[in-house]
Order: C-alpha cells, then structure tokens, then sequence
C-alpha cells in the first residue's frame, strides 16, 4: 500500500483500504469455517496490476446462502445476494455483514475488479458493473481475486477529506467583502 | 467502576478476530450485568474491522438494550477515523435484532397463533 506503484491515497484511505483486507481474511475464516486460509499477491509491472488473492476450501458462500435463506437461488445469485451490504448469513448472537463497502468503492473508482468463483457461481465487480455467471465445474472453497489498477494517476481521498475549494474561495471573498 | 484495555485483553495491536471480539464481549457483558460503570479503552490498537467490533460491542444488543448500555459503557482513546466504525456497528446491531425479534415472533404466531 505504501509502495510507490500502488495509486496515490490519503493516509486515511490507506488505512481503511487495509482494515478491509483483514476483514476480508476474517470473513473467510470465519464463513468458511475451515482451519487454512491460502493467500497470494501478483505484481504485473508491464499490465501495471496488483492482484491479491484470497482462498479458503470451507464451506461455500452458496452453502451458506442457501442454509440461510432456506431456498434455492443459483449460485451466482447466493455469491450476489451475500455481497449485497447488510446481508449476512451468520446467525446467533453477532451481527455480521458491512465490512466490505469501502474496498468495493475504491476498486470502483480505481478500474481494478474484484472477481469471486464460490462453488460453481462465478460473480464480478468491475467499474460499477455486477457480472454473474453460473459455472458447468464447482470449486470446493471461495476463491476471492482483488485486482487494483496500478496505471491510476489520480489521488484518491476519502468524500470528507475532499475540499471544496470554490466554496472555500467564495468564503474568502465574503469575508473579504466585510 | 471497571477499567478494560483492549490491547491487554487481546494481547496485541491487532483488534480484527472475531474471537478476540469475543474475548472483550465476555468482559463487557459481566460489567453491565451488575451495572458497573466501565471504560473500554483502545489506546495502542492500530487495525480494527467491522469483525471483531460486531463481536465486541454489536453483541451486546442481544442482550441489553441501548438505555443499559449508554450510561455505563465510555468508550476512550478511539482514533478518530475508527468512529465511524462504532456507529455503524452500533445501528447495524439495533436493526439486526430488531428484525430477529420480529422474525421469531412470526414464527411463533405461526406455530401457535396469536396471543
């Protein structure tokens, strides 16, 4: 994150950017419900790409979705529903769901995509656009691929750390004006 | 009045476990049990997720409601970035319990009609 090919971001940002990949570690460790989470990182210099990969072989998001919402959608539909903020499958006395929403906005912006194959759904997020397809193989786990754009020139900055500078201007010139 | 260090109960800097979540819920939840006054205080954490505070502070409204919570829990040395946090586990855990209430009270009125 604080290398110097990673698009340029507030500290702030950095940060939050971060505190979601451990959430996203623990939502496989704890939605998988397995003992070994696999992880890996791609550096592509010349397609200037940051992948970063996340696996667990436990029990399936369409498992899950199915066992509790108690019917059938397809899989791509259950990996849809449960990325949706707010949805969870956990059950008992801890809430769940919301960790992700800030991750799925930046690699909105960025141009990056977050890719999840989950049993045989297949689900995608790449700029703003949900693509859904149901697999004819299955896998045994989640495997969820974050894929960052490292040719991004712009700054990125959380809304509230965003200035805006004709408001600010307009502001001096009436207390100018006084 | 009960005094819980966060880094000291999870031994490290690192607020992100469920079970860790756990851990600190454990101890909060004896404190307003006997409605002891309580600062759970964060100086020293440097990663906190939305996991380990639904865990922590989101399960407490299973079992207190905010009128037993406000007054004895203080919540002290949180960064300034991680408040947001707390307020959108707080809601998310009013509204999760909310419906449950209304869940199970459907499928008891579906089981042994209305009262």
């Amino acid at each position: 994150m604080n290398n110097s090919e990673f698009p340029r971001h507030s500290k702030r940002l950095g940060d939050q950017i971060k505190e979601n990949i451990y959430e996203l570690f623990e939502n496989a460790r704890t939605h998988g419900k397995c003992k070994h989470i696999h992880t890996c990182g791609q550096f592509y210099p010349s397609k200037k790409k940051l992948h970063i990969t996340i696996v667990d072989t436990g029990h399936t998001i369409v498992n899950n979705v199915h066992h509790y919402l108690k019917k059938t959608l397809s899989p791509s539909a259950c990996i849809d529903w449960a990325m949706k903020t707010g949805n969870t499958t956990k059950e008992g006395n801890i809430p769940g769901g919301l960790g992700l929403g800030l991750i799925f906005d930046f690699i909105n912006v960025n141009k990056g995509k977050i890719q999840i194959v989950s049993s045989n759904g297949y689900w995608e997020l790449r700029e703003g656009r949900i693509t859904k397809e149901d697999l004819n193989f299955s896998f045994n786990g989640t495997i969820a691929n974050l894929e960052f754009d490292l040719s991004d020139v712009n700054k990125h900055l959380l809304t509230d750390e965003v200035v805006d500078l004709d408001n600010t201007l307009k502001t001096y010139e009436l207390h100018k004006s006084f | 009045m009960n005094y819980i260090k966060v880094s000291d109960t999870i031994s490290g800097s690192f607020a992100v476990a469920t079970e860790d979540g756990q851990k600190i819920f454990d101890l909060l939840e004896r404190s307003l049990s006997d409605k002891l006054k309580v600062d759970l205080d964060f100086e020293g954490i440097h990663v906190m997720t939305i996991a380990f505070l639904n865990a922590a502070i989101g399960q407490l409204y299973s079992k207190f409601t905010t009128a037993e919570i406000k007054p004895y829990l203080h919540l002290i040395h949180v960064a300034d970035d991680d408040k947001i946090l707390f307020k959108i586990v707080t809601s998310r855990a009013k509204e999760y319990f909310a419906q449950r209430e209304i869940s199970e009270s459907k499928s008891d009125e579906a089981l042994y009609g209305k009262d």
